[in-house]
């Protein structure tokens, strides 16, 4: 089996390690012995887009986000399509706001995206920063994903979300919910190295594009996850003794 | 007395006190004493200014603590009476209590700035110098993105034109001061180091004015290197700068062009790194009209404490202790190693406290793939998030069989010592103070 990652202006957007999550979809698509082929989506160099059976968007600066508009808006019309038509879309932070139809600044300015999806975002007081533990709403195991977030914008959407927030902030501190899912898109505010200390998304990942492309359900074979456990349970451990308010209770079904 | 002077010496007695308490407990007195003055008197800095007949403040990402060490002994070692925050506690407090210590007046204050605060201290100090020496990614999480850190530093020193900057030519960061109205001297490296060239993350590959990929020539440290763009922003014209430079016999043989002149001086720590450091003290040292020869000799036999790299015996081996605290930084060390043949063991610790930064998102902007197929025998990984480093040598395609993960740093110290082979630890900021004690105690209580 093959598998092509497209990885979107990762000149630009790579802020917080966001290319660990590329690294981790290829080791362990390679380590089942699945053909991967990683192509960088650049100004310079565009990349057939349609090739693509995963699609990373990460975040970038403000600045660099303003420096690749003007390029990323001429392939609004076949991203779209692409992801009406199923594709596994991993967008991260500022490239998770970019799929929305504005950015309202801090100043007022609207700043405009890409419009494939019906939601907006808001700069408001205080950036959302800190480790962020949320209850996921996707046929995983474990339930739980940890990251950590580091935000000024706050989302408002009526999609179905990521999951939960039970600590920290999400998509906008308030609804308690975290990132968006979208037929195979997922969006989310878990930033950098994402799949790194969550291999079970990174599965569910590499499972529905393998599912899409071949046409057919796929079991991927199992990889021994003791470490990125250890780093997982580790984190979440360490999140839910930290002072301060639960957002929702814990049920029991999050712990191992 | 006025009231503002009442404060003042309150402020500064209790700081005393609090200073000379801590140290009859052995405690780590270096930001404490300082926040207890600032508290008690908001303007302390502002009132100490004029206790210094001239001040220099070093900021920037990566080599502040090195380049600051240097211009001071370039400033004491020529005759004058200096004060600095030479341990690298470079927040308002850290430099509070370095004058907590030692009130007195002095020809120079050589002070390291946080890139974070700098604006504060600037406006708090008015140096008379500014050196800046790179911007990389670092705590992203206390300060936002390079972008806003860098246009703030700007912003405070535009509206004042008295300050000299001696800036990084070859940081394309740096080199946005250059439209300033300031004095400025330039310094930089004009020729690729390192020829084993690996793949880094370049902060910033995009011309600051008009958004277009930059050309290099060539790179000497992550984006720091030989730039150009069609709009025609290009490297500022050196001042200063190394126009070669070998790394033998455990130090650099240096070239340095100084106008139609040339220099040649050694310097015993390694890393590409440390040549910047070099030149932008060197530079600092004849913007203050010391003479070359001085400077040659200072700085051939500078050498100073404190892990930005210190090098320990024990049992025969040379242990080294080296601060890593962000991705280019971090990829310069594992260079250093690469290219060590030596048999050898590494100790990883990665914090997770306020200083180090909360997140560690970072270290997968490091390139761990560069000691996949090395000549090192074992890794340690330690300190509050020593999984996170696991996890990431484990995708690294580090053999994992190779790696010990040990949380407890007194035990990974206690074990990574145990080898019988040169020795790499490699901690994060909060972790630096913690390791050298845990060494030094090893060393007395053992040979």
């Amino acid at each position: 089996m093959e598998l092509k990652i497209l990885h979107m202006y990762p000149d630009l957007l790579n802020l917080y390690g966001d290319r660990g999550n590329i690294i981790v979809l290829e080791r362990r698509a390679r380590w089942r012995g699945i053909k991967v082929e990683v192509l960088n989506f650049t100004r310079d160099k565009e990349e057939d887009i349609e090739k693509a059976d995963i699609i990373f968007l990460g975040g970038g600066s403000d600045r660099e986000q303003e420096l690749l508009f003007s390029h990323i808006i001429k392939f609004r019309d076949i991203l779209k399509d692409l992801i009406e038509e199923n594709i596994v879309f991993l967008a991260i932070c500022g490239g998770y706001q970019l799929l929305g139809e504005y950015y309202l600044d801090a100043y007022g300015n609207k700043i405009e995206g890409l419009s494939i999806l019906n939601f907006y975002t808001q700069a408001e007081k205080g950036r959302l920063i800190g480790n962020i533990l949320i209850e996921v709403d996707l046929p995983i195991y474990p339930k739980t994903l940890v990251g950590f977030e580091n935000h000024g914008g706050r989302t408002y959407h009526n999609y179905k979300s990521l999951g939960k927030v039970i600590k920290g902030y999400g998509n906008n501190g308030k609804d308690f919910t975290e990132g968006i899912i979208y037929k195979n898109l997922i969006g989310t505010y878990l930033h950098g190295p994402l799949l790194s200390k969550n291999p079970h998304l990174a599965d569910f990942i590499i499972k529905r594009a393998l599912e899409r492309k071949y046409n057919m359900e796929i079991e991927l074979s199992k990889l021994n996850d003791e470490e990125e456990f250890l780093a997982h349970y580790r984190i979440k451990e360490r999140i839910l003794k930290e002072g301060g308010r639960f957002n929702i209770s814990l049920s029991k079904r999050l712990f191992f | 007395m006025n009231l503002e002077k009442i404060r003042f010496y309150l402020a500064l007695f209790l700081g005393r006190l609090v200073y000379f308490f801590m140290k009859t407990l052995g405690l780590d007195a270096t930001t404490f004493p300082g926040k207890v003055a600032l508290k008690i008197d908001p303007k302390f800095l502002t009132k100490i200014k004029d206790r210094f007949n001239r001040i220099i403040l070093v900021t920037g990402t990566n080599g502040k603590t090195t380049t600051n060490n240097l211009i001071f002994q370039i400033v004491t070692k020529s005759g004058f009476k200096a004060l600095g925050n030479l341990e690298g506690a470079n927040l308002r407090t850290g430099i509070a209590t370095t004058f907590i210590r030692d009130p007195s007046y002095y020809d120079f204050g050589v002070f390291e700035v946080d890139e974070g605060i700098f604006p504060f201290v600037f406006k708090d100090l008015k140096p008379d110098y500014v050196v800046i020496t790179n911007f990389f990614r670092d705590q992203l999480d206390r300060y936002g993105e390079i972008d806003t850190t860098v246009e703030k530093i700007k912003g405070s020193i535009k509206d004042s034109r008295k300050q000299i900057l001696i800036l990084n030519a070859d940081d394309p960061f740096v080199s946005r001061f250059s439209d300033l109205s300031n004095r400025k001297i330039y310094y930089g490296i004009g020729k690729k180091i390192r020829e084993k060239d690996t793949e880094e993350i370049k902060e910033s590959i995009y011309c600051p004015k008009c958004g277009k990929r930059l050309h290099y020539e060539f790179f000497n440290y992550a984006q720091l290197g030989r730039y150009f763009c069609e709009c025609g922003f290009r490297n500022p014209d050196y001042d200063y700068y190394i126009i070669s430079a070998e790394y033998k016999e455990n130090k650099w043989f240096i070239h340095i062009k100084d106008g139609d002149e040339d220099l040649f001086l050694t310097f015993i720590y390694p890393g590409v790194y440390n040549l910047y450091n070099v030149v932008s003290a060197y530079s600092v040292g004849r913007v203050l009209g010391i003479d070359k020869e001085s400077l040659k000799d200072i700085i051939s036999n500078f050498s100073f404490r404190l892990g930005r790299l210190e090098k320990f015996n024990y049992e025969g081996y040379e242990r080294i202790l080296v601060l890593v605290k962000n991705p280019a930084g971090y990829n310069q060390v594992l260079d250093t190693i690469k290219d060590d043949p030596n048999e050898k063991v590494l100790l990883l610790i990665l914090n997770d406290n306020i200083a180090d930064g909360r997140d560690v998102s970072w270290i997968w902007d490091v390139d761990f793939e560069k000691i996949r197929e090395d000549n090192i025998s074992a890794i340690i990984c330690s300190g509050t998030r020593a999984e996170d480093l696991l996890v990431r040598l484990k995708y690294a395609e580090v053999p994992l069989n190779k790696i010990v993960l040990e949380n407890n740093l007194n035990n990974a110290i206690l074990k990574i010592l145990s080898f019988k082979a040169k020795t790499y630890i490699l901690p994060t900021y909060t972790a630096l103070f913690k390791s050298r004690k845990l060494i030094m105690k090893r060393l007395r209580n053992g040979t």
